[in-house]
């Protein structure tokens, strides 16, 4: 019983950062349409940028954390400004966009490779056995990591149901060009989605070196993962986008209770197969007004 | 023909053999320098290991340079991928027209590269790859690190010899083919012993063990033999210690490096690995300590000796029997290099022939065991 409560636990944190991606992922997708891949490396620039603020040059945690995002939003706001918007007033097709983002990504990665090399680092956290409860064991960080992806995830719930700007992105998201008749600012209405995104994928990397490790790698597996979340869940849903992460991380994890572990990864990418083949809209997805229509 | 085009073909040609005549006048042959291949997982999952092959090697062209030896190593990264390195052993041979290759590559890229070197009765010498299946991978197949089976058999015989209040013992493995190799050494070595055994594999590139931990719990091993990279062992330990999982851990060379104090911190205290000898007071090996330190800072692993070692050794016999890899293959064969790491013998697979000792981990320092 204890080792199903100890997988599930590992499931909720796997999927916890899964959800922040799928939600990073979708906000952008609501907006722009199309699967962007940039947060994958905004989340490993999020994880470096901590490690070099706090680490690096010994600023104190808190510090470190408010200006590693702050770079986020920059790199953020200029892949908008410098890649996607040209291509966008060039009306480049989404697999493009698609394909440009894939090199952003690549492009991401390979400065901080050049910037911080192969080496795996650590934040050198004291490595301190966990709390125990109902016989599963969970770290500080582990804590953390979940709570704090919840705390997240209810914030950006409120900001886009809740304030004015939420209520925005929602219009752009549901038709650009009404919004634009409507006086709305699409441009910025854009920028501020990226900003967003961002954050989500900045802190997710942060969780992520604090509770394991940093290397120039890392955002491969995340980006995968988050986009089997967004779209188990329901691409463009957030809340489904939630739900998805927690789902690959749980099944993943109580999947190598009777497999070997080595199919970790051959679960979640199995259970994205099946969605695509018999639920390409995901759990909670909708159908776009094309579809309702045709 | 229009004659403009005719005139933009010749053009064309013109500047063609120009450049290919440059090329050909250039080449470094021609300037007595000996082309080394060195092929290296510079990017991917174990990065790290191309990283020390290649501060070994660009040590020992500095060194060799100021004997007056002048080497180029043609490098290339082969990315902790077998079809990479496949790409890369083609384009060393085929474009580069390099005859003599090292590769500190994982056993999988070895194995994958070392058909092609054969085909094209090229040196292939791998200072990292300890798969026990490059014994058999070709007579143009060479390595300086010893092969993994001795490591694992000796640490059975550790574990029958002096643990036998040891009841139950589990292995994690890299699973990829040196990892299985290991596993299948470790499981005969340890064959007709009462204990029970349990392996776990795992993927290149993972640094999440929390779900091998919580499933090696169950079993309650009080000892794990660890078998894959440092980094991946490392963070192994780190988790296991989190999640309150302390058995005593078992491993091979590839654990020593600095990089498991970085990662795991005092959780590896009292490892236990079995590796090939390198006496430290050896004053090939003290020299290039010195070196490191002073250009890269920290001690040289196991890797960087290695490859060192092989940069010179390889140089060496080139300039003595010429840039002939039959030259060169008939040469090793025969050879007794003191090298960093020792005296360098070769067995008639090509394989190192070189001593194994118990090490353990004490103080964040190896000491013998």
């Amino acid at each position: 019983m204890s080792l199903i409560l100890q997988l599930l636990i590992n499931g909720i944190i796997a999927g916890s950062i899964y959800a922040l991606m799928a939600s990073s992922f979708s906000l952008i997708f609501n907006i722009t349409k199309f699967m962007d891949l940039s947060p994958g490396a905004i989340f490993v620039v999020g994880a470096f940028s901590a490690y070099a603020f706090n680490i690096l040059l010994g600023l104190n945690f808190f510090l470190s954390l408010i200006f590693s995002l702050v770079i986020v939003s920059i790199v953020a706001i200029l892949i908008n400004k410098i890649v996607y918007k040209p291509l966008r007033n060039k009306n480049a097709s989404n697999f493009i966009l698609l394909l440009a983002s894939f090199g952003v990504f690549l492009f991401i990665t390979g400065i901080i490779l050049l910037v911080f090399g192969t080496d795996v680092r650590t934040f050198g956290l004291p490595i301190i056995r966990g709390y125990e409860v109902f016989g599963f064991i969970i770290t500080k960080i582990q804590i953390l990591l979940i709570t704090s992806s919840l705390i997240l995830f209810l914030l950006l719930q409120l900001f886009i149901k809740k304030t004015r700007t939420g209520k925005v992105m929602r219009a752009v998201a549901d038709d650009k060009q009404v919004a634009s008749i409507l006086g709305i600012n699409v441009e910025k209405t854009m920028s501020m989605t990226f900003l967003m995104a961002a954050l989500l994928a900045g802190i997710a990397g942060i969780l992520v070196a604090l509770e394991q490790n940093l290397e120039y790698s890392m955002g491969f597996m995340v980006v995968l993962k988050g986009l089997t979340a967004s779209i188990i869940g329901g691409i463009g849903n957030i809340p489904a986008a939630l739900l998805g992460g927690l789902l690959i991380g749980i099944i993943e994890n109580l999947g190598i209770w009777l497999l070997p572990s080595t199919y970790k990864d051959v679960i979640a990418f199995v259970i994205l197969i099946l969605f695509l083949l018999f639920r390409p809209k995901g759990l909670f997805g909708v159908k776009t007004r094309e579809e309702v229509s045709g | 023909m229009d004659k403009n085009v005719t005139k933009w073909i010749i053009g064309i040609i013109i500047i063609a053999i120009i450049i290919i005549g440059a090329v050909l006048i250039f080449t470094p042959e021609e300037t007595g320098t000996i082309r080394i291949g060195l092929a290296e997982d510079l990017s991917g999952a174990f990065a790290n290991y191309g990283q020390w092959g290649l501060e070994g090697a660009q040590l020992a062209v500095e060194e060799l340079k100021e004997e007056g030896i002048n080497v180029e190593l043609v490098i290339e990264d082969t990315q902790t991928d077998a079809k990479t390195a496949v790409t890369v052993i083609h384009k060393l041979i085929d474009v580069d027209n390099i005859k003599i290759i090292i590769s500190g590559s994982l056993t999988n890229s070895i194995m994958a590269m070392a058909p092609i070197a054969e085909e094209k009765k090229t040196i292939l010498f791998a200072t990292l790859s300890s798969g026990p299946s490059v014994t058999n991978a070709g007579d143009y197949i060479f390595r300086n690190r010893i092969s993994g089976k001795f490591e694992v058999e000796k640490l059975a015989e550790v574990l029958k010899k002096d643990f036998n209040n040891i009841t139950k013992v589990a292995v994690l493995a890299l699973n990829d083919e040196s990892g299985q190799s290991y596993v299948e050494v470790f499981e005969r070595a340890f064959e007709g012993d009462k204990r029970n055994s349990e392996t776990i594999f795992y993927n290149a590139g993972q640094s999440d063990f929390k779900t091998e931990i919580a499933k090696m719990k169950q079993s309650a091993p009080e000892a794990v033999i660890l078998l894959g990279p440092v980094k991946d062992m490392a963070f192994f330990i780190r988790q296991a210690t989190g999640l309150g999982f302390k058995p005593r851990f078992f491993s091979i060379s590839s654990i020593q490096s600095n990089q498991l104090f970085e990662i795991a911190g005092d959780s590896a205290e009292g490892l236990i690995f079995a590796t090939e000898t390198i006496q430290k007071d050896n004053p090939n090996y003290l020299l290039l300590q010195q070196k490191y330190k002073q250009k890269y800072g920290g001690e040289p692993t196991i890797y960087v000796v290695n490859s060192y070692d092989a940069v010179k050794m390889l140089a060496k016999i080139i300039k003595s029997v010429g840039y002939d890899a039959d030259k060169v293959k008939a040469e090793l064969y025969n050879i007794k290099y003191e090298g960093a790491g020792g005296t360098m013998k070769f067995d008639v697979n090509g394989d190192v022939i070189k001593g194994i000792a118990l090490k353990q981990v004490q103080n964040r320092t190896f000491v013998d065991y």
